[in-house]
């Protein structure tokens, strides 16, 4: 395995083709940690993103004859986001669903918190992100999935694309969309605001990017 | 350009020009122009941008465990060449081919060699051979057939023939193959000039029987010998 490991994805998957099973496993490896966080923030429930991840290999493994170039990790996220939101519709459909009662565990399972500036500071930064969270679980799913897609793991508009199944202008519709939902949400939560604009006062301290509204 | 009916521009507009997502470039211009002398909007941006922070250092959540696949699996879960994925349809279609063609083989034969042999008899008129045969032919074609009919009865040879006939791919395939032989070739080698009609009215089944045992002939070939010889190579490979 180890030869593999700096190979691009492509030239894994060709490996992978002509009967080196072990390339595979580098690519599980490599995408492994946004498939299961994609699935988790999706379900909000560790088994069933655990076992969502663990199906969505084995598709990619089974149908890896119909990925046909382009990016390989937004056709594996595309199966793995397919998966999720089936799950998703089917738990919506019952109306005593895991997911109310899987929600409160999930953020004692984060691992690495960013380097705190103060300890107080730290709290109300932790504090903030929870409740963000929190809103970012009550958007629709479309929005959502976007919104983790993008903001969280950094997929672009293109691959975004791709997994949803949408179009680009779909896609920023509904990045747009979620965020200006999640503003509302934290807006009308006095803490919230508070939260918010504790933050934005540190912020400004430093630089920041397109904040000023003027490019 | 007045953006909304107070003048501020939506959520979800500031929310897609931070995005910059949105398609009209004059709208665009309207909203820097708006953020410009408004410090709401302004303000509101930054939240949004605050809150896109935010989401992008959410920490990453630990994996439960690695989802490498284990060997055994992925020899399990191989792509498997379209032969083997339809290995199954391809020998019920070989068995299904195999029964059919004995019937057909034995159908033509109830229907050629009896009925030509019956000719003279009075209880040949019920298979549909009015045509007063002369008696020397049929007495020349009866001959071939005989092992395989070998009832003498007239009606009565009809329910006796066909399990008897189905038992015959049971023991081999091989010799099913070769049993129909003589039966095909009769007509042409007897020395009597062949009554017409009677080919005439065999050749479907003849036809049929000819699909048929191409049909097994290729689901044998893709339902057992392909996949035999694909499982050879693989043993073979580490």
């Amino acid at each position: 395995m180890g030869e593999h490991i700096e190979r691009p994805d492509d030239a894994l998957v060709h490996a992978v083709r002509s009967g080196d099973l072990t390339a595979f496993n580098v690519l599980v490896e490599r995408y492994q940690h946004a498939v299961y966080a994609v699935a988790l923030r999706l379900l909000r429930d560790r088994f069933l993103a655990e076992d969502i991840t663990q199906d969505a290999f084995l598709r990619a493994y089974t149908a890896l004859d119909s990925y046909r170039g382009g990016s390989f990790r937004a056709w594996l996220l595309r199966i793995a986001h397919n998966r999720a939101l089936d799950t998703l519709r089917s738990l919506q459909r019952r109306p005593t669903s895991s997911l109310d009662l899987a929600g409160a565990d999930v953020h004692a399972e984060w691992s690495g918190e960013p380097a705190p500036a103060s300890p107080a500071e730290h709290a109300a930064r932790g504090e903030l992100r929870r409740r963000i969270e929190a809103a970012l679980a009550t958007l629709p799913d479309d929005q959502r999935a976007t919104v983790i897609l993008f903001d969280i793991e950094g997929f672009s508009y293109e691959e975004i694309a791709t997994i949803t199944g949408v179009s680009l202008g779909t896609v920023k519709s509904r990045l747009s969309r979620g965020r200006a939902r999640l503003r509302a949400l934290l807006a009308v939560d006095e803490t919230s605001r508070e939260l918010l604009e504790g933050f934005l006062r540190q912020a400004n301290d430093g630089p920041s990017e397109r904040s000023s509204g003027s490019e | 350009m007045r953006l909304t009916a107070d003048g501020h521009p939506s959520d979800e507009l500031l929310s897609a020009y931070l995005a910059e997502a949105i398609e009209d470039p004059a709208v665009e211009a309207a909203v820097s122009a708006h953020l410009d002398t408004c410090s709401a909007c302004r303000e509101q941006i930054a939240q949004l941008h605050a809150i896109t922070t935010l989401l992008a250092e959410l920490p990453a959540p630990s994996l439960p465990r690695s989802f490498a696949l284990t060997r055994e699996e992925l020899e399990r879960l191989r792509p498997r060449p379209w032969y083997l994925r339809y290995q199954p349809a391809f020998r019920w279609a070989s068995a299904v081919a195999a029964v059919l063609l004995v019937a057909l083989l034995g159908l033509d034969l109830l229907t050629a060699g009896p009925a030509a042999r019956e000719a003279p008899g009075p209880a040949a008129d019920r298979r549909a051979l009015p045509e007063p045969a002369a008696a020397t032919p049929v007495a020349a074609l009866s001959a071939p057939a005989e092992p395989t009919a070998g009832a003498e009865g007239a009606g009565g040879a009809t329910p006796e023939l066909a399990p008897a006939g189905k038992e015959v791919p049971t023991e081999s395939i091989g010799v099913m193959a070769a049993t129909p032989e003589p039966a095909v070739t009769t007509p042409a080698p007897s020395p009597a000039p062949s009554p017409e009609r009677e080919t005439a009215m065999t050749s479907p089944l003849r036809l049929a029987a000819a699909v048929v045992s191409m049909v097994l002939a290729v689901t044998l070939v893709l339902g057992f010998l392909l996949p035999r010889l694909a499982a050879r190579r693989f043993s073979r490979t580490p």
